[in-house]
């Protein structure tokens, strides 16, 4: 297989080969920069996974807005697509959906290959986009019939299932209002609900949390986790980074064009993690935990108030074992626990690390 | 089923909108006021002011169209309807139609009005007048449809709501005219407006579902 490559210190880009899983020395024509890839195994089309996105870029006259994106999506996966303004999210979607031709690569949505096959790709795909369009005149049970209809969704069955979503997302009692009458919220919604009248198998989702209230938040949260479960495959963006760890199963960073990084919220943590680190909080003030650090694998003590340590312990060493290990330490010198926790690194963390640090 | 669903649908956003009331009125009321107020006999009261209400259903028509698309291309409207499985042409072809129907309805609205005025006023309706209404329809039919596909053009290709509006207006007016004028020169001037404004049209709309289809949203 052939991958382009772009040097992280000339930012050239160029192009090597070798087979699927292989480790191979690469080393820039450029300036001469070494290093040590492993070609990624990319699965076929029609294996399991329902999205391709192979080697795309978008180009914009001379701004290169997606730059040599790969990534695959498996049926019932949730995809996170975070990074900051103007990174390349709205129009990497816009791509998938086939209202952007790629510059360059291919994207293949359940085995369609976009633009060209996307009247039967959008059978399957249900979209709402970044800024929800409705034209005003409309109710929301028109404008809500009409994309249904224009779905495929047959008309004996459209209306209860436009109750059903309306329901469900509480709109019940805007049914018959206009669409220039709604609060940005509920248009909001609307463009989450026409999205999901044909039952699609993959949703796209633009920003779909961000013009909503903490209720509404937390109820589309729900909805789209039971969606997830139900099998449905769910892509979504957005700046919210507490949402996409409540929804996400995996999250995809993108920065300036590039793929930063792809994985699981723990895969991304534990690359961040330089080493453990535990909370623990006395219910009365001791100063017999000084024993603790005399125990192998724990790096260091440090006391964050009268009642509150953090003990750092190297990444390398059992975790469950070390604690268990301090717990006995300290019951031992008769200090009082009233709570001990590991400490895990917020998405915003693991963000900035990979924006700000090295992700690149 | 996706053109008759969306043709239906923006007929009834036209006719339910505040432009189309203001249309219904506006155009019959202006007709009204230059029957009174021109000095000339009935004949070429008649002509003046079917000319009059064409020229101004075909530019009406014509920027209503190009607002129209340009403000959905703004408010990223067409993005719900291309994501689903349907051809682009059936997006523009059924707010064509739609514009052009309700527009026509307007201009029909304005010539019996001035008929009913003149009827009130001589209490005869002239033989002239009934069969130099067919004339009438047809320049009527033909501006406005040209008008029409024009502004379907620039608000397929132009961004800017002011830009388009004003070459709908300036150019717009003067393109309508052409079938007019090429009628003139054959046998048939009637036939050959109609003939010549099909074409007109059918080419200015072929370019537009062309760029629309084409066009990356």
């Amino acid at each position: 297989m052939e991958k382009k490559i772009r040097c992280p210190k000339c930012s050239k880009i160029f192009t090597c080969n070798g087979n699927p899983g292989e480790e191979i020395f690469i080393k820039c024509s450029n300036c001469g920069t070494e290093g040590k890839i492993i070609l990624e195994k990319i699965e076929p089309i029609a294996s399991k996974s329902l999205v391709v996105i192979d080697n795309t870029s978008k180009k914009y006259k001379d701004v290169l807005a997606v730059d040599n994106i790969s990534f695959n999506i498996k049926q019932g996966e949730v995809f996170g697509y975070i990074g900051p303004n103007g990174a390349g999210k709205t129009t990497t979607i816009k791509m998938m959906i086939g209202l952007l031709k790629q510059t360059n690569g291919s994207i293949y949505i359940n085995g369609y290959k976009m633009p060209e096959q996307k009247e039967s790709a959008h059978r399957f795909i249900g979209y709402m986009p970044q800024d929800v369009g409705i034209q005003q005149w409309r109710t929301i049970n028109h404008a809500l019939t009409t994309f249904g209809k224009l779905s495929g969704v047959d008309s004996k069955t459209l209306q209860d299932r436009i109750n059903e979503m309306l329901e469900l997302f509480q709109l019940s009692k805007y049914k018959n209002k206009k669409i220039s009458k709604l609060s940005g919220g509920t248009v909001q919604k609307l463009g989450i609900i026409q999205a999901l009248l044909h039952k699609p198998k993959l949703l796209i989702l633009d920003e779909p949390l961000s013009g909503l209230d903490p209720d509404s938040r937390f109820q589309v949260k729900k909805i789209i986790k039971d969606l997830s479960n139900n099998g449905t495959t769910i892509f979504f963006s957005s700046h919210i980074l507490s949402d996409v760890q409540d929804i996400a199963t995996k999250i995809i960073i993108i920065d300036d064009g590039h793929i930063v990084k792809i994985g699981s919220l723990d895969e991304l943590k534990s690359e961040f993690l330089k080493e453990y680190q535990i909370e623990i909080i006395f219910s009365k003030k001791s100063e017999k935990f000084i024993e603790i650090e005399k125990i192998s694998g724990v790096k260091s003590i440090t006391k964050k108030s009268d009642d509150k340590l953090l003990v750092k312990i190297e990444k390398i060493s059992n975790i469950d074992e070390i604690i268990h290990k301090i717990i006995k330490a300290l019951l031992e010198n008769n200090c009082k626990i009233r709570s001990i926790k590991p400490l895990s690194p917020s998405l915003d963390e693991v963000y900035q690390f990979y924006l700000g640090k090295g992700g690149k | 089923m996706s053109f008759s669903l969306l043709f239906l649908d923006e007929l009834k956003g036209f006719y339910k909108s505040y432009v189309m009331i203001f249309l219904l009125m506006f155009i019959p009321i202006i007709a009204l006021l230059f029957y009174f107020i021109l000095p000339v006999d009935i004949y070429e009261k008649m002509l003046i002011v079917s000319v009059i209400v064409s020229s101004l259903g075909g530019i009406l028509s014509s920027a209503m169209l190009s607002a129209n698309i340009i403000n959905e291309k703004d408010s990223h409207t067409y993005d719900l309807f291309l994501i689903r499985p349907i051809k682009r042409w059936n997006i523009i072809l059924s707010k064509y139609f739609a514009v052009v129907i309700c527009v026509s309805l307007a201009c029909m609205l304005a010539l019996v009005v001035n008929i009913l005025a003149y009827l009130v006023e001589s209490s005869v309706l002239p033989d002239f007048l009934i069969t130099n209404i067919v004339d009438k329809i047809i320049l009527t039919f033909s501006l406005i449809a040209i008008g029409s596909s024009f502004g379907v053009l620039m608000g397929v290709v132009i961004s800017s709501l002011v830009g388009a509006v004003i070459i709908d207006i300036f150019i717009g007016q003067y393109l309508m005219y052409i079938p007019v004028l090429l009628g003139q020169f054959t046998n048939d001037p009637n036939l050959m407006t109609a003939l010549f404004g099909i074409v007109i049209m059918i080419c200015l709309l072929a370019i537009a579902i062309l760029l629309f289809s084409k066009r990356e949203f």
